[in-house]
């Protein structure tokens, strides 16, 4: 029931908002994005790991042909709910002082989004995730093109035409898993007790593959999403890179690794290798961007590469860091683009040798910016560094040279924040940063809770370990190398 | 059986209504309100305990109260867009629908019949009186030559149709279907005149769901042709045409599969592949649906290819949600469209800003077409690619999965025109129009695709 709620509410948000008019529809989209996460800090709370099916709902939809409304939460699937209900408020808070042309089909947007989203974390029937999967992708493709920069036309239909042929390699892969179900049923355990043989284990990993990295990206299918995320929106850009890529993620842990075990553990090194060459590459690109979005969006290319490797390591360091990172990585990030979007508001550049200077006139926004960025490049004591400190280990006991290879990356990612910080922060104020004015209170109200999360997830992990383990050790029973 | 004869007592009637001034006015809410009534009729049909009429020639099972239930619906719907659509002349508007009618009454005998007589009378019914009606713009050349063109290759295709049924005919004896199945089913080696028959026959029901190669005369007809001429063309008469195709091939020449299956496929392909396309191309949004009825053909094909298990559930399911999006966006055809000109799709730039209403309801029927979830276009593609599948047919599946992203491109370029900012200074013809049926169509769209359960049951 619960989980039910979870899905209809942002849904119902979203309705409420056509009987709303002007202010309001902002502060109604606010507060209905709220309740979700309340209701999931609950599940959280009340959360019991024994307890297997705690939030389980099972309906029958389709049972001729043997699909069901079948949801649940186990502790992975409420890991990334929390995620999505927990940036959905920040990211229509972080609107609340710009001017969005159509608030009105702009919120609803978002809160479906949210629906979708979290549609895709809890299904456990192939059909209803399909579902879920594709319905949200309707709503990003307006709000990028709606909402998007001048080129938004063009690449918005890149991405999505990249994104939906992945998506139609996977509906032809789940419709011969179903067919191979001996009871003709879409149900995850039907599809986790398969056992089909090696050969078509291989195809249908490639197919089901193609389309989580085309969405996470892995190299070589990234080549949509720079100029995606450059061109978005900031909410936009947000929502894809702080949630709708963790679907990609989520994909390959909860239904690609159980489903096909041998094809995982056959096609694993082309995988880390494909990553690695990703983090290597980004993280290249990164270093001589001009452009700060520019930037984080190779710095996400590098980050989720590492976390694609973590994940095929199969261990359990390489999938518990794997599944904090993505945590981290979508609060981390979601900050990162807001931090970029008021550079883009007060100063109307993105391009980092114009600014300078601003932390001497704005210490809110300095601190609160480092704190952050601290968290991205993986210091210690934040919540990059406890995720990507388990996916080395778990990618060194997969391969030490690779592992070594990721390693350096890691530095490298600190390289270039820190220099993107110091061109940007420090040093002399320019013409474009010499009027910049410190954090408005709505801006605080969305850097300050990011910031509290990256630091305490990074003091105090143990509640999100305890909350992963089980599904981890669950994932990685059906794999026995 | 009472449904083919009270329709083609309707369409006396609407003649007859049609001939005095007086009375002309309501033949719309005659028609309508009759169909209505035979629709009903229709239902009680429903398991029927002897289905079989007129000396064996019709036989109403579950099948043909189901295709003929969708064909009534939508025969309908396109009545109840047709108001005012008839206004260039003004005093035969009674023939119009009178032909209109008993199109309706050669679409049952082709979802009905039980033997091949039949099936080409109810062909040609269907056929003759749809030539007439594509060229009902007397003074306009493009509809002229959609009837003339329509005419002569629809004789062709005839020809071919004929020709096959006697080589049938000959070989085993027998027009009846169950006899002809139970000459393909007990003869060990079929001769060649029987296979030459059913390819020959093949065409020339190919043509007429205007697969490709036999495609040609669709667009040209479709654009020439009245609006909603166009639009009876692409819902009714094609679900006829495969109903009427689906129950031949699923009675008489399943085993027989072998031999054809693998011509369908390339034919299947070819049609996926060239109208997905060629759809790419099209500025008129007439033309690009055109097209767009050439691929769903691709799709509906898949259904006869596939033959067993669910293909009689996939193929009227499919059915149901095309004619629902033909339908609605044929409404936004008609509604937008002004007289004499054709609707360009670059010409809807800025309806989202400029009606909303319209916008939003003609996204939702691209959605539907496009195939994206939950809409039916979506469940109806996934229900005829399962099908297919699991009756082993992968390759052509995967072709008709890829070349639908085609699809998706062509539908979400115009979805993207509907919601860019209107030209400047341009004109805005649009703002203050409606249209009811559009609102059920989308409604209809989602509904269907939410709840597909209560439609796949029925042909269990």
């Amino acid at each position: 029931m619960m989980t039910l709620l979870l899905i209809l509410l942002p849904l119902l948000g979203a309705l409420s908002l056509f009987v709303m008019k002007g202010d309001a529809i902002k502060k109604a989209a606010f507060a209905t994005a709220l309740i979700p996460f309340v209701l999931a800090i609950g599940a959280w709370v009340n959360f019991d790991a024994a307890h297997i099916g705690q939030y389980a709902l099972n309906q029958a939809w389709i049972p001729s042909l043997g699909i069901s409304f079948s949801v649940d939460m186990d502790g992975l699937s409420l890991l990334l709910v929390l995620l999505t209900t927990f940036l959905t408020p920040l990211i229509i808070l972080s609107t609340f002082d710009r001017n969005h042309k159509n608030p009105l089909a702009f919120y609803a947007l978002i809160l479906v989004m949210e629906m979708a989203l979290i549609g895709v974390f809890v299904a456990r029937d192939a059909f209803l995730f399909y579902i879920f999967w594709e319905l949200a992708l309707i709503p990003i493709y307006f709000i990028s093109l709606l909402w998007g920069g001048e080129n938004a036309r063009p690449i918005t239909f890149k991405f999505f035409l990249y994104t939906l042929a992945g998506s139609l390699l996977m509906l032809f892969a789940i419709i011969y898993l179903y067919l191979q179900t001996p009871t003709h049923s879409f149900a995850i355990d039907a599809f986790y007790n398969l056992e089909l043989p090696a050969e078509t284990q291989t195809w249908i990993f490639w197919m089901l593959f193609i389309a989580f990295a085309i969405k996470i990206p892995v190299f070589p299918f990234h080549t949509w999403q720079p100029a995606t995320y450059r061109e978005n929106s900031t909410p936009g850009t947000m929502l894809l890179a702080g949630i709708m890529l963790k679907m990609g993620l989520f994909g390959l842990i909860r239904w690609l690794l159980p489903v096909v075990p041998q094809g995982c553990i056959d096609s694993a090194n082309t995988v880390v290798i494909l990553a690695t060459i990703g983090i290597v590459y980004a993280s290249a690109i990164a270093i001589v961007q001009k452009d700060f979005k520019k930037l984080l969006a190779y710095s996400s290319i590098a980050h989720v590469g590492l976390i694609t490797a973590g994940i095929f390591s199969f261990t359990d360091n390489g999938l518990r860091g794997a599944s904090l990172q993505m945590l981290s990585h979508g609060v981390n990030v979601v900050g990162l683009f807001f931090v970029a979007d008021i550079f883009l508001h007060r100063t109307k550049t993105l391009e980092m040798k114009d600014l300078g200077g601003i932390r001497s006139k704005a210490p809110w926004f300095a601190t609160l910016f480092m704190i952050i960025l601290l968290g991205s490049v993986a210091l210690p004591l934040t919540n990059g560094f406890v995720g990507e400190f388990l996916l080395l280990i778990g990618v060194f006991e997969f391969s030490d040279v690779i592992a070594a290879v990721c390693g350096l990356t890691v530095i490298l990612g600190a390289v270039y924040m820190l220099m993107a910080y110091q061109k940007t922060m420090l040093g002399e104020t320019s013409a474009a940063t010499s009027n910049f004015t410190d954090l408005t209170f709505n801006e605080k109200a969305v850097l300050v809770p990011i910031a509290i999360v990256v630091i305490l997830t990074g003091v105090y992990p143990k509640p999100l370990f305890e909350l992963i383990e089980p599904s981890v050790q669950h994932i990685l029973s059906f794999i026995n190398i | 059986m009472n449904v083919l004869i009270l329709i083609s007592c309707l369409g006396l009637l609407s003649l007859f209504v049609g001939l005095s001034d007086s009375l002309r006015k309501y033949s719309l809410q005659v028609i309508v309100a009759g169909l209505a009534a035979i629709l009903v009729l229709n239902f009680l049909n429903w398991n029927l305990e002897n289905t079989r009429f007129f000396n064996d020639m019709v036989n109403f099972d579950n099948y043909a109260v189901a295709f003929s239930g969708l064909i009534l619906l939508a025969s309908m719907v396109v009545f109840l867009l047709s108001k005012d659509q008839f206004s260039f002349d003004e005093k035969s508007t009674g023939d119009y629908y009178g032909i209109m009618v008993f199109t309706i009454a050669g679409a049952i005998m082709m979802v009905s019949y039980s033997n091949l007589a039949m099936l080409f009378i109810g062909i040609e019914v269907l056929s003759v009186s749809l030539y007439t009606l594509a060229g009902s713009l007397k003074d306009s050349s493009a509809s002229n030559e959609a009837a003339l063109k329509y005419f002569i290759l629809g004789a062709f295709a005839t020809g071919f149709l004929l020709f096959g049924i006697t080589m049938i005919y000959g070989a085993s004896g027998s027009f009846n279907l169950i006899e002809i199945a139970n000459y393909v089913n007990g003869t060990a080696e079929l001769p060649y005149l029987f296979y030459a028959g059913l390819l020959m026959m093949m065409v020339g029901l190919l043509f007429k769901v205007s697969a490709a190669p036999f495609h040609f005369w669709a667009p040209d007809v479709y654009e020439g042709a009245p609006n909603i001429v166009t639009s009876f063309m692409a819902t009714v008469a094609k679900i006829a045409a495969f109903a009427a195709f689906y129950r031949l091939f699923s009675t008489c020449f399943e085993a027989a599969a072998e031999q054809w299956s693998l011509i369908l496929s390339a034919v299947i392909a070819l049609t996926l592949i060239i109208g997905n396309f060629s759809a790419l191309a099209q500025t008129s949004l007439k033309r690009l649906l055109a097209y767009s009825g050439i691929a769903n053909a691709g799709f509906m094909l898949l259904s006869i290819l596939a033959l067993k298990g669910d293909a009689a559930s996939a193929l009227f399911y499919y059915s149901i949600a095309y004619a629902t999006a033909s339908l609605g966006a044929f409404s936004v055809l008609i509604l937008l469209s002004e007289d004499g000109k054709t609707l360009s799709i670059e010409s809807l730039r800025g309806l989202g800003k400029r009606n909303p209403f319209v916008a939003v309801l003609f996204t939702i029927i691209l959605l539907s077409m496009a195939g994206i979830p939950p809409t039916a276009g979506f469940f109806a593609k996934y229900f005829i690619v399962s099908t297919a599948i699991s009756n082993g047919y992968l390759a052509i599946s995967l072709i008709a999965i890829l070349t639908s992203l085609v699809g998706i491109y062509y539908y979400f370029k115009i979805i993207a025109t509907l919601f860019a900012d209107p030209i400047e200074g341009s004109e805005d013809h649009f703002s203050q129009k409606r249209s009811y049926i559009l609102l059920l169509c989308a409604l209809i769209t989602i509904a269907v695709g939410i709840l597909p359960e209560l439609i796949i049951g029925m042909l269990r």
